[in-house]
């Protein structure tokens, strides 16, 4: 708005006026339209490439996958619509079992990850050597940073039941590990998948916490030192309360992330033993790429899709409350 | 005095604690950098070793014999670059349309691209399959970075940023006759730049590492980018004998691009900071 009456006044006068004062009756309230078109012609030229590869890659599909979940299409030939009978497929032993791998796996990383990582992240947050700082950051980090494809490569030779370091220190502090391997074991594949996932995106969920527990003020900590405050009062009564946002944020990223595992069960175990480790992606992915059922696929798609957005709404609006309870700050929960 | 003392011993317990955890989570790395050297017979040993007896690069040698590894490289290197700078500049110009000119109804429209942070890789790729299948995209490496570069939460965070820009600056552009354009390219984007490098590092590690899309969309080995065709690699050397190749390719193509994004940390920090909203 102050943009165009500082124009319009480049063309002979040179007071700058208010744009209601400018834009007169007649040729003026032409030209003043004709601007706005142009604006609003420009505002989407710059927001149309973004629009166009929205619609082509996230809003389409979303709706396509929606019409393909009420359909039998296999990716080759007529399209059926089966009404609701790929959803009901949905219920079936097998894709519950999924249901409930994936649950399980995404409590457990989403616990392995925030406790230890919050812990870690306020220590080394409140360190005062910068170098220790960034010895102990890049330890951790590092595996992340690795990538998760080599990870799991890198794990599965880990843990070869006949020449890995991971048996052989188990059983030398006397453990009995399943002779056929962990990952072949149907109790401990899923767990030591979790393992593995710890290793391999710690240092993601870590760096979450470090960026949010940062941005606490430092003169917090100096006034609670000099009224006495000793370092566990300073961390309940401070650190805790007030990255209640940043763990909420951690939360619900690390929700996403484990609900949509698919790497390490693919690269490692495949499922099995047992469908055992049977993730959701991986069964998408399955029926999707490999038997060409495009229906279910995408019933079930939608499914965690619907799960997705329905989790994370309520993830956002408890943790707002939550945060609010917790810090007494009605702006913490941005 | 004692409870100062007592205090600083117990964090420098939990320090040391910290430290050798650390250790132990780069032991696996130092083990495949170790296996990497040794004959395949001395990797199949038990007790594993922890120093190689005698030094080979055979492994090496026959790890590019056995896979485009170069090719490969370039294909992740490629796919990452472009996406990296047509995400970034894509949506660069989106959030100077939504923050700066505003259009009639972009409110509406940038809500509903903000809800599309919702939407899960897995429910888009059997569309996106089908759509790349008819126009022959399949196994190109346009299929892995051409839905890549539409990034919603990279838009949200840089709509942030230029908010905080001042209009001023963009005011008395505008009184020496430039256009929006100008005004973004030689003032907004140059401005939002520390913005952009840590997006850029994020994005990058992230695509980099991508290995759920290349795995729907690649399938010959000299098209693929590396995460996959690393397991390629994997099931074409098949059992414990291909620890050694394996790994050799891994210390080859993947640690060196890895030590470098442990040397641009600071920027992940502050991407991750900027994608959370603060």
């Amino acid at each position: 708005m102050a943009r165009m009456s500082v124009r319009e006044t480049r063309g002979g006068t040179v007071r700058i006026r208010p744009r209601h004062t400018a834009s007169g009756p007649g040729r003026r309230t032409d030209t003043a339209r004709a601007r706005r078109r142009q604006e609003t012609l420009a505002g989407y030229l710059f927001i149309g490439p973004a629009t166009v590869l929205f619609i082509v890659f996230l809003g389409g599909p979303l709706l396509a996958a929606l019409i393909f979940s009420f359909t039998d299409w296999q990716l080759l030939g007529p399209i059926h619509f089966v009404g609701l009978s790929n959803f009901r497929s949905l219920f079936s032993a097998q894709v519950l079992q999924i249901f409930g791998n994936t649950f399980y796996f995404t409590f457990g990383s989403i616990v392995l990850h925030i406790v230890p990582g919050f812990c870690l992240a306020a220590l080394v947050v409140r360190l005062r050597s910068k170098t220790l700082k960034y010895i102990i950051q890049t330890m951790y980090v590092a595996p992340f940073l690795l990538g998760y494809a080599s990870a799991a490569l890198l794990w599965e030779y880990m843990l070869n039941p006949s020449f890995g370091p991971v048996p052989y220190y188990l059983h030398k502090i006397g453990l009995t590990l399943p002779f056929a391997g962990l990952l072949n074991s149907p109790a401990w594949a899923m767990p030591t998948l979790l393992g593995v996932d710890e290793w391999a995106t710690f240092g993601f969920l870590f760096l979450v916490l470090v960026a949010g527990i940062q941005q606490i003020p430092e003169e917090l900590y100096e006034a609670a030192s000099l009224d006495g405050a000793g370092p566990l009062r300073q961390m309940f009564r401070i650190t805790i309360p007030l990255s209640a946002p940043t763990i909420f944020y951690a939360i619900i990223v690390n929700f996403i992330l484990a609900f949509q595992i698919f790497t390490p069960m693919y690269i490692m175990t495949n499922g099995g033993p047992l469908g055992r480790t049977e993730s959701m992606v991986q069964y998408i992915y399955q029926q999707a790429f490999q038997s060409f059922q495009i229906g279910t696929a995408s019933a079930l798609a939608v499914a965690s899709f619907i799960i997705i957005a329905l989790l994370t709404v309520v993830q956002f609006t408890l943790g707002v409350r939550l945060v609010r309870r917790a810090t007494g700050y009605s702006e913490a929960g941005r | 005095m004692t409870r100062n003392l007592a205090a600083k011993a117990v964090k420098a317990a939990v320090i040391t604690i910290v430290l050798l955890v650390g250790l132990l989570g780069l032991a696996p790395l130092y083990w495949m950098i170790v296996t990497s050297f040794e004959t395949s017979s001395e990797a199949l040993n038990s007790p594993p070793d922890w120093f190689p007896h005698h030094l080979t690069v055979a492994n090496f040698r026959l790890a590019l014999d056995s896979a485009p590894l170069v090719q490969m490289f370039l294909n992740s290197l490629e796919v990452t670059s472009i996406i990296v700078v047509g995400s970034l500049v894509i949506a660069s110009a989106a959030a100077y349309g939504f923050t700066r000119i505003r259009p009639r109804g972009s409110r509406v429209l940038f809500a509903i691209l903000l809800g599309g942070i919702m939407i899960p890789a897995q429910v888009a790729v059997v569309p996106i399959f089908v759509v790349m299948r008819d126009l022959h995209l399949i196994n190109q490496l346009a299929s892995v970075y051409l839905p890549a570069l539409i990034n919603v939460v990279v838009i949200f965070l840089l709509c942030q940023y230029i908010i905080s820009i001042p209009r001023e600056l963009d005011e008395a552009a505008s009184i020496d006759g430039a256009g929006h354009f100008t005004i973004w390219f030689r003032i907004i984007f140059p401005l939002s730049r520390p913005a952009l490098i840590a997006a850029a590092v994020f994005i990058g590690q992230t695509y980099w590492n991508d290995f759920f899309w290349p795995s729907v969309f690649l399938s010959t080995p000299s098209r693929m980018t590396l995460p996959v065709g690393l397991v390629e690699l994997q099931s074409q050397t098949g059992g414990g004998e291909s620890v050694t190749v394996i790994f050799a390719a891994i210390v080859m193509v993947v640690l060196p691009v890895t030590v470098l994004l442990l040397c641009c940390q600071r920027y992940l920090v502050r991407g991750i900071s900027l994608a959370s909203g603060r």
